[in-house]
């Protein structure tokens, strides 16, 4: 090792326990899926795969094992920042080559596709490259596709800093890692116990949802699949049709109310738990903007779609539905938007970017964001007229300080040169038509799922596997907000 | 336990670093976004950068709910101020630090209740109070007060002796008294009967005060300070005179500061003040400061006091003692060969944190950076320890029953002692043995 770059040995123990971790998950649905199949066996769907998934269960456990051993000796006291940092990424990223397995040794799908699908679902985007889900994934599969998403939803990170108490401020390092921007507020002051929190929440939200959609008429196993997918706002369906396969108004509407509940920021959740008054969430700006944002979407697209569905009620079921996939970035179908007329296509792209809260699962520009740049805009203007009043940027009553607008901005920056630099690759080495390659990034980037303007299917099988990479590490970006992984880029990053 | 800690100065910071270990729920405020950011660093807990005092503030801090709150921000005022309305919010117990001029008069270190706030502690004074325990002491570098001052624990740094040597089973200790810890090359361990002093060893004993003071004699060469030179004429400088004259020493106190050296003269009578600079050699030499048993240097700048200290030592002085304010400083200072060197910062945290301990704890004293801490406590009627002989009280390794008290009584208990329901005991524990010893205390299933 170099005197001069600094020594990460450390972060090998917690990378090398998430991988083991994800072993034991594919254990798990290895023998789930077993039991499923054996005792309510479903003849329409393949069999087996669960001796692939037991055996991939089996290698990723031993990789994570000796990882973990190995970086037994290089314990650092506390983890650093670089530390937290490096951690997360090599987490998602090593996650996303886990995940990867059941799909090569279960699916037969090659390396570089398995990649895709599981760092498409870590990241919960729901795009896929396998055409015939239907036809290709068995149960075990299946349960697989759907809890990578789950666990990616409220993030492996927080996961492991619920599960490790005992790692301090370092542990507060590595959530910042993974949910950047803004805190959580309200949360509980031990990042441990906050990381506890959240996922209680997630998981009874989940079980909530199976109950609903279970009592609606929907199949156990789909179910469990679906509110994993809902919550995480993930968007992978057991169907090839997606949500809009079961054809029932009464699914669709549960399914697009837990997509909105999960986009919502998760601290609201627990502060209206504690204190048991709605003042917590009502008086919450962000939340404000965004039932607003989501009731214009509603009404307007309703109106702008009824010269694709006839009748208003069934114009509005469909229009619900797609603004709620949409602005939690989760990904799921009932509806073809390449039907839609350009004014009705341009909500739902306008929707893509914005994503939902901050503090949620879904993806995006985050709403906060998005009006605190709204608000620097009109400050700024302000200050061309009157140059000496003070301009603050508030939130409700809470000035924003000048930290937070730069990190906002720089924030926007980068997403706009990440979709300028992604736009010139893929029309570069694939050769798409400028508007499908917009619809790609976008799709990456905010960790949505179906791309707009798509030509053929929709879906990612068609790109080459370079391409397939690039789309994978730009889901990755989107879903860790681009300054933990672009840290590392840095050359000062690795120096000591 | 939830805990807001008011200020994030040493003593907060101190304090942050050994809650966050024990696990509680913090919240750390602190009007400078530096000392709040520095926080969020290095400790897991919740920050809010503000004015301590403000109720706004405080709420948001969730003193509402908190069970404890401490505050100790360098302005005394907002101390008491902000731990007064936290109390009135709803706080459980609160704790507000003061150390200014305006509290020197205070004759006690810590008061309960003053003004509506549970426990005001004056850490200035409470150094004073030891450095006056040390000087009556026959050469211990430490002595705490245990149970109302009816059981005394001094820290003795072995010279020559006549107890080095020789298993400590053939060493006749006074009666009531027990050797509860030995430290050799900065490890601590609690002995036996077979383990051997050497020369160097750092001895804890414990027992009745009597007895600890016959023990003194045994292990040390030294005697009670007669005659005692104080530089620094502030709070604990005061402090350290009014006890030493109760006690009838000669003291006397140099000063730099013309005024105050007229003050000080004003106020005590008996004691010999010299206006000039505690760190002029040929002012130390010509006041003869090498004839004095004890020189104290108790300035508010760290610089002087050691600087004094070591003068005072070349002058001939035997034992010399100093305050600290950078409480991670201490160790170099011994190592310099300052004898005693006890902190303010350190006090203050120490007062503090026997407050988060929960359950019968009444008071705690760390040893050693950490390594072992003397814990008093009351036995629950319902714990595993009570109506049985020591010998079958199965303690942990490291750990040791130090004495009981029984209502009026304290006994130095042997293996055949029995710990009643309600009795006070008080506990020698490493670190390690802690949580096993504690648990043996208290209620069965708690």
């Amino acid at each position: 090792m170099s005197t001069k770059s600094r020594d990460f040995r450390g972060v090998i123990r917690p990378v090398g326990a998430v991988v083991l971790g994800i072993g034991v998950m594919i254990a798990l649905c290895a023998g789930v899926g077993m039991v499923w199949d054996e005792f309510a066996p479903d003849p329409s769907r393949p069999q087996g795969g669960a001796a692939a998934l037991a055996l991939s269960a089996i290698i990723v456990s031993m990789i994570g094992l000796a990882a973990f051993l190995y970086g037994n000796r290089f314990v650092s006291e506390r983890i650093s920042r670089r530390e937290a940092l490096l951690a997360v990424s090599l987490i998602w990223i090593a996650a996303g080559m886990c995940g990867a397995v059941p799909f090569v040794l279960g699916a037969g799908m090659s390396p570089v596709d398995a990649f895709f699908e599981s760092v498409s679902g870590l990241t919960t985007t729901g795009a896929t490259v396998i055409a015939d889900i239907e036809g290709r994934l068995s149960r075990p599969l299946l349960l697989w596709r759907s809890l990578i998403q789950w666990l990616g939803g409220m993030g492996i990170v927080v996961l492991f800093v619920a599960v490790f108490p005992n790692l301090g401020a370092g542990g507060k390092h590595l959530f910042r890692g993974e949910v950047p921007g803004t805190t959580a507020e309200g949360l509980r002051p031990r990042i441990a116990e906050t990381s506890f929190t959240l996922w209680k929440l997630y998981g009874v939200f989940t079980i909530l949802e199976i109950v609903l959609l279970k009592v609606a008429g929907l199949d156990l196993f789909d179910a469990v699949c679906h509110a994993f997918t809902t919550m995480s706002t993930g968007g992978f369906s057991t169907l090839d049709s997606s949500v809009g396969g079961f054809d029932s108004a009464a699914i669709e509407y549960i399914i697009a109310c837990f997509m909105l509940i999960g986009s919502v920021n998760y601290g609201l959740y627990y502060g209206l738990l504690r204190t048991g008054s709605w003042k917590t969430l009502v008086r919450n700006i962000e939340f404000r903007w965004y039932i607003g944002i989501v009731l214009a979407a509603v009404l307007v697209l309703t109106i702008l779609n009824l010269s694709v569905h006839d009748q208003i009620l069934t114009s509005f079921r469909y229009s619900f539905f797609m603004v709620a996939t949409t602005i939690s970035s989760t990904g799921y179908g009932t509806d073809d938007y390449s039907a839609y007329s350009s004014a009705a296509l341009t909500v739902v792209i306008l929707l893509m970017f914005v994503g939902g809260c901050s503090g949620s699962t879904a993806g995006g520009i985050k709403i906060e964001r998005a009006v605190l740049m709204g608000k620097q805009a009109i400050a700024q203007v302000r200050k061309s007229f009157q140059p000496s009043t003070v301009q603050l940027v508030r939130m409700g009553k809470v000035a924003i300080n000048n930290q937070v607008l730069s990190d906002v901005a720089s924030f926007f920056l980068i997403y706009m040169g990440c979709i300028g630099f992604g736009l010139l690759f893929v029309t570069l080495v694939e050769g798409v038509p400028a508007p499908t390659a917009f619809g790609t990034m976008l799709t990456c980037l905010s960790n949505m799922g179906p791309a707009p303007f798509h030509v053929g299917p929709d879906n990612f099988s068609g790109y080459s596997a370079g391409s397939k990479l690039f789309f994978s590490i730009a889901m990755l970006l989107g879903r860790l907000e681009f300054f933990t992984l672009f840290a590392l880029i840095l050359p000062g990053f690795w120096r000591r | 336990m939830n805990i807001v800690v008011i200020g994030l100065g040493e003593v907060g910071r101190h304090l942050l670093s050994v809650l966050d270990k024990e696990g509680h729920d913090i919240v750390a405020v602190d009007a400078s976004a530096k000392a709040v950011q520095y926080a969020e660093e290095h400790y897991d807990v919740a920050s809010i950068i503000g004015y301590g005092a403000s109720e706004t503030l405080l709420k948001i801090a969730g003193v509402t709910r908190a069970d404890l709150v401490v505050a100790v921000t360098d302005h005394d005022e907002m101390n008491l101020i902000a731990a007064l309305a936290a109390k009135q919010l709803g706080a459980k117990h609160v704790v507000a630090r003061v150390q200014g001029t305006a509290w020197s008069e205070w004759t006690e270190g810590i008061r309960y209740g003053l003004l509506g706030v549970d426990v005001v502690i004056n850490p200035r004074v409470l150094v004073a109070q030891e450095l006056s325990r040390i000087a009556r002491s026959y050469g211990a570098s430490d002595v705490v007060d245990l149970a109302q001052d009816r059981v005394e624990l001094v820290q003795i740094d072995l010279d020559e002796s006549r107890v080095l040597n020789k298993p400590l089973s053939a060493v006749e200790l006074p009666p009531h008294t027990l050797v509860s810890a030995v430290v050799r090359d900065g490890d601590l361990f609690v002995p036996g009967g077979a383990d051997v002093l050497v020369k160097g060893d750092r001895v804890y004993l414990i027992g009745r005060p009597e007895g600890v003071l016959a023990a003194e004699r045994l292990f040390s060469k030294e005697r009670e300070a007669k005659r005692v030179c104080i530089v620094g004429g502030g709070v604990v400088g005061k402090a350290l005179a009014r006890d030493l004259l109760q006690q009838q020493a000669t003291v006397m106190l140099i000063e730099r500061d013309l005024a105050t050296a007229e003050e000080v003269s004003a106020e005590f009578q008996g004691i010999e003040v010299v206006h000039g600079d505690g760190t002029d050699g040929a002012l130390l030499d010509e006041e003869e400061v090498g004839t004095y048993d004890l020189f104290a240097a108790v300035t508010r700048q760290d610089e002087i006091n050691l600087m004094a200290a070591l003068l005072a030592q070349r002058a001939g002085c035997k034992r010399t003692a100093t305050i600290v304010q950078r409480a991670d400083y201490t160790s170099i200072y011994r190592q310099l060969g300052v004898d005693i060197v006890l902190s303010p910062r350190t006090v203050a945290s120490d007062q503090i944190l026997r407050f988060s301990r929960g359950g019968g704890l009444h008071s705690l004293t760390v040893l050693e950076g950490g390594q072992a801490e003397v814990v008093e406590l009351t036995a629950s009627p319902k714990c595993r320890a009570v109506n049985k002989p020591l010998h079958r009280m199965n303690l942990p390794r490291g750990s040791l029953l130090a004495a009981i008290v029984h209502g009026d009584d304290v006994i130095i208990p042997r293996g055949t002692d029995v710990v009643h329901p309600g009795d006070r005991v008080i506990l020698m524990t490493t670190k390690e043995a802690r949580a096993t010893v504690e648990r043996l205390f208290r209620p069965r299933g708690e």
